[in-house]
């Protein structure tokens, strides 16, 4: 009797550490992703001074952790941990990405905005030259004559979000996590 | 793959849709002048965006591809948002239209995703009350 209980107990603490494997492992795929697609925002946005592109964080939804601090290129660093106990799982197993510039939602096309040369030229080559529309829309220029700049197009950000960039970047995010678990 | 068949698909029946109205309100798409934007009051922007065309994931046919739509309109400022809402409901009867076509062996098929939205703004600057919507879409060239 004493031995099947102790085979029982034995099982439970097996479950228990594979489970906790699993959960590690899922935590990393997750973090991995969620770095591929802050680095993926990055680059499909518009990049001037490059405070916006730096502006990327992500954070425990529902919580209070985030990343260290940091600009693109983006790494691990930047994306906070995710719980592994079951107890903390039910709380929260989500990361959430955002923006922190002033003026995000202007340049992710959301918001019309005023538009003044800041005195130098953009880290980004020019997606568009011409004339900014009445919309007063980041990203809607009319090419010709004209002086108004953009570094990405019109709806940057939803084409990233619904044209299959994002799949693809949480894609290669757990791929990577796979391959250094792997090594 | 013919992007100009996915972009009609989406730009016509909205065209067609705004242009039935009493008044007509004009629709501008991408690379339209803005020049009679500054003589209008009322008017819809409609941006088609492409994000991967024929993505492994997305079948086996050759023509497939996916994106954004995203449709902003434009009326009087400090006026309230009921004129806005209205032609919104334009808008979004074309975008649940386009969803509820069925696959046939020619033309295009498109399928669009939910729809977020809308979102209003208007701030000093901005001349008139802007709101959007943008759903995503998945289409395929069948001829």
């Amino acid at each position: 009797m004493a031995k099947s209980l102790d085979l029982k107990k034995f099982r439970k603490q097996i479950n228990k550490q594979l489970e906790k494997k699993m959960r590690v492992k899922i935590n990393a795929m997750t973090r991995s992703a969620a770095k591929e697609v802050m680095n993926g925002l990055a680059e499909a946005g518009p990049v001037w001074s490059g405070e916006f592109r730096d502006s990327w964080k992500a954070m425990v939804a529902g919580g209070t952790a985030m990343g260290q601090a940091g600009g693109y290129p983006y790494s691990l660093a930047n994306v906070p941990k995710l719980p592994i106990t079951i107890k903390q799982l039910k709380k929260t197993y989500q990361i959430q990405i955002f923006n922190t510039a002033p003026h995000a939602a202007i340049a992710m096309d959301k918001k019309p905005g005023i538009f003044v040369y800041p005195g130098f030229e953009p880290l980004k080559p020019i997606h568009k030259r011409g004339t900014r529309n009445v919309t007063g829309l980041r990203g809607d220029i009319q090419s010709g004559a004209g002086n108004n700049r953009s570094t990405a197009p019109l709806d940057w950000y939803e084409t990233y979000k619904k044209g299959g960039q994002f799949k693809r970047r949480v894609n290669k995010g757990i791929a990577l996590a796979r391959i250094l678990q792997k090594g | 793959m013919n992007y100009q068949k996915i972009r009609a698909e989406v730009e016509n029946p909205l065209l067609t849709a705004f242009g039935a109205l009493d008044p007509a309100i004009p629709v501008f798409f991408d690379n339209i002048t803005a020049a009679p934007l500054n003589s209008t009051t009322e008017y819809v922007r409609v941006n088609v965006t492409f994000g991967l065309t024929n993505d492994p994931t997305l079948g086996s046919s050759v023509d497939n591809a996916r994106g954004a739509i995203v449709i902003r309109i434009f009326t009087k400022k400090g006026e309230g948002p009921a004129r806005n809402q209205t032609l919104i409901n334009t808008a979004v009867d074309v975008l649940e239209t386009l969803n509820n076509g069925t696959k046939g062996t020619t033309g295009t098929y498109l399928k669009t995703g939910s729809i977020d939205g809308p979102s209003f703004s208007s701030n000093e600057n901005a001349p008139l009350f802007m709101s959007r919507i943008e759903t995503s879409y998945v289409a395929t060239v069948l001829s």
